[in-house]
């Protein structure tokens, strides 16, 4: 039996051939599936280069539903493993856009590894300094703002 | 839900502080304390939305208050080498004139010190404040002489309080009189009141029903809290209890408190505490009540994985919680009901305690942080406590 294939679209117009069931792991898309069923799914905020990466993740965390047995499919040790090897290999501004993605396709679990990734970054740092090196972000506080958050931050007496 | 924003190639300056703050809240969730401080430090739009969220933490910290007249209290972390000390600070005026009679994850129960009738609940990371109705003018307990909530309720384990995160239900309960329930939930304009019959020891709540342990009886009631008025749902008479075998009734030996603990499994435990009038010396004795025979069974040890928290009425697993030493009860100077005057030379509300039930050591930790700082009030603080 032949699965049934889905199109999605990406803002440069790339169109992807997706399997029904992996991309049903993006709510958004099940409901779009849904609603308007044999239609090509314009995705128009999403690069393609994050679609694929969106895709491929799917893919890889889609559940083997045709009941034949497929001893193949991924136990979930082998799952977290390969979930966190995915977010290691993405770098930061392409982190972001997929965090970005799974939050704006509604996919919780791809979501909650990128938010991860981002927080274990944010505590491998030593500071705040360091923080903002990491993610390229400038201090944009006043002069009471840097005051009031040393105040917060009382050393050792 | 937020937009997704057109991506670029290359990363331009501050990208990720225009991360949307719905996002950056889910970022901030799953950090340390010491690391939500730090990320909320990076700019001002990460700072945003650090207000609305809080740390993961499941570590018990140390919540201090310093003396009376200040907006802010601190927290302190036992994982952190370094002894850090973190200011909570801008609390309010109200705050500075409060006291914290009890806690529940981030949430803090706070009276007003000079119009006892005035209660609400913080969340000290958000600054959320829930005002809870007066009592001075909407509850009647006939047999009252004097107007009850004038009296300033010093004893902390009268008072009880629950909130959920998700759906901010509250409940805030006090045992008035030793036999009078009262309580105001999310929504409630006026305190309601139940009479229990019995001379009330203390209550721990879980799933929607109250556990209550009377001392008269020693029985344990459940109170479902699910419905608009409260059903009784459970009793079970407790047939023995070894009192008398282990604590003889000697002008230095002294049953302080009776607790009950919610167990992370569940299961409730009664822990007694016993202290020697003549010397700081405590003793703790946990019972499991069989349901079977309806006997409170004697636990020699919790297990290594398993710490109680006494003033919380609650049990964290010790194993996978670093600094947190399993087989161990940790309470404060709080839980202190007779208020002895003989016993005040060894500790007040203002001291906190880890006491092992292996060795049947008590330890008072981190002393500099104790010796240095002039508090009114320390508690062990679990910010983001969630029931299993």
């Amino acid at each position: 039996m032949s699965k049934k294939m889905i199109v999605l679209k990406s803002s440069e117009g790339v169109s992807f051939v997706v399997e029904e069931a992996v991309a049903r792991q993006s709510k958004i898309i099940s409901f779009l599936v849904e609603e308007f069923p044999d239609r090509e799914l314009p995705l128009t905020n999403m690069t393609s280069e994050i679609l694929r990466k969106t895709i491929e993740y799917c893919k890889k965390h889609v559940v083997e539903d045709d009941g034949g047995g497929d001893s193949s499919s991924s136990s979930s040790g082998d799952l977290k493993e390969w979930d966190v090897k995915f977010v290691a290999e993405i770098d930061q501004p392409r982190l972001m856009d997929l965090l970005m993605a799974a939050n704006y396709l509604d996919i919780p679990s791809l979501l909650d590894v990128t938010c991860q990734k981002v927080a274990d970054t944010i505590a491998a740092c030593n500071d705040e300094k360091e923080i903002r090196a990491t993610f390229n972000i400038e201090n944009d506080f006043t002069e009471e703002e840097v005051e009031a958050i040393r105040m917060e931050n009382q050393y050792p007496i | 839900m937020s937009q997704l924003v057109a991506s670029c190639g290359e990363m331009e300056p501050s990208r990720w502080s225009k991360l949307p703050s719905d996002l950056m809240q889910l970022v901030l969730e799953r950090l340390g304390f010491a690391d939500f401080q730090r990320a909320k430090s990076v700019c001002s739009s990460w700072r945003y939305a650090s207000r609305q969220s809080s740390p993961n933490n499941q570590i018990p910290w140390l919540i201090l208050f310093p003396e009376k007249g200040k907006d802010y209290c601190l927290l302190f972390n036992p994982e952190e080498k370094e002894n850090k000390l973190y200011r909570i600070q801008n609390l309010g005026v109200n705050f500075a004139n409060s006291n914290c009679l009890a806690t529940y994850g981030s949430w803090l129960l706070m009276q007003d010190d000079h119009q006892y009738n005035i209660l609400y609940i913080l969340n000290i990371f958000t600054c959320e404040k829930i005002d809870l109705p007066s009592m001075k003018s909407q509850l009647s307990v006939e047999e009252t002489e004097d107007d009850m909530f004038l009296v300033r309720f010093d004893n902390n384990r009268d008072v009880f309080f629950w909130f959920d995160e998700k759906t901010k239900d509250y409940v805030v309960m006090w045992i008035v009189q030793f036999r009078f329930l009262v309580y105001s939930r999310k929504g409630d304009k006026f305190w309601k009141q139940i009479e229990i019959f019995d001379f009330y020891e203390d209550m721990v709540y879980k799933d929607h029903k109250l556990y209550m342990y009377t001392s008269w009886s020693r029985d344990v009631k459940i109170l479902d809290f699910s419905q608009d008025i409260p059903q009784q749902i459970f009793e079970t008479q407790v047939n023995y209890d070894d009192i008398g075998k282990w604590c003889p009734n000697t002008p230095v030996c002294r049953i302080k408190n009776e607790n009950l603990v919610v167990r992370v499994t569940g299961e409730v435990l009664r822990v007694k505490s016993i202290v020697w009038y003549n010397a700081d010396v405590w003793y703790f004795r946990i019972y499991k009540l069989d349901s079977s025979n309806r006997e409170w069974e004697k636990l020699d040890s919790l297990g290594d994985e398993e710490a109680i928290f006494l003033d919380l009425g609650i049990t964290v697993l010790a194993n996978t919680i670093q600094g947190v030493d399993g087989n161990s009860i940790y309470f404060s100077g709080n839980h202190n009901f007779y208020r002895d005057s003989y016993l005040d030379h060894f500790w007040s509300e203002k001291d906190i305690f880890i006491f092992n039930l292996g060795t049947q050591e008590i330890k008072k930790p981190h002393p500099s942080i104790f010796s240095s700082i002039q508090l009114s009030n320390a508690r062990w603080f679990v910010p983001n406590f969630k029931q299993m």
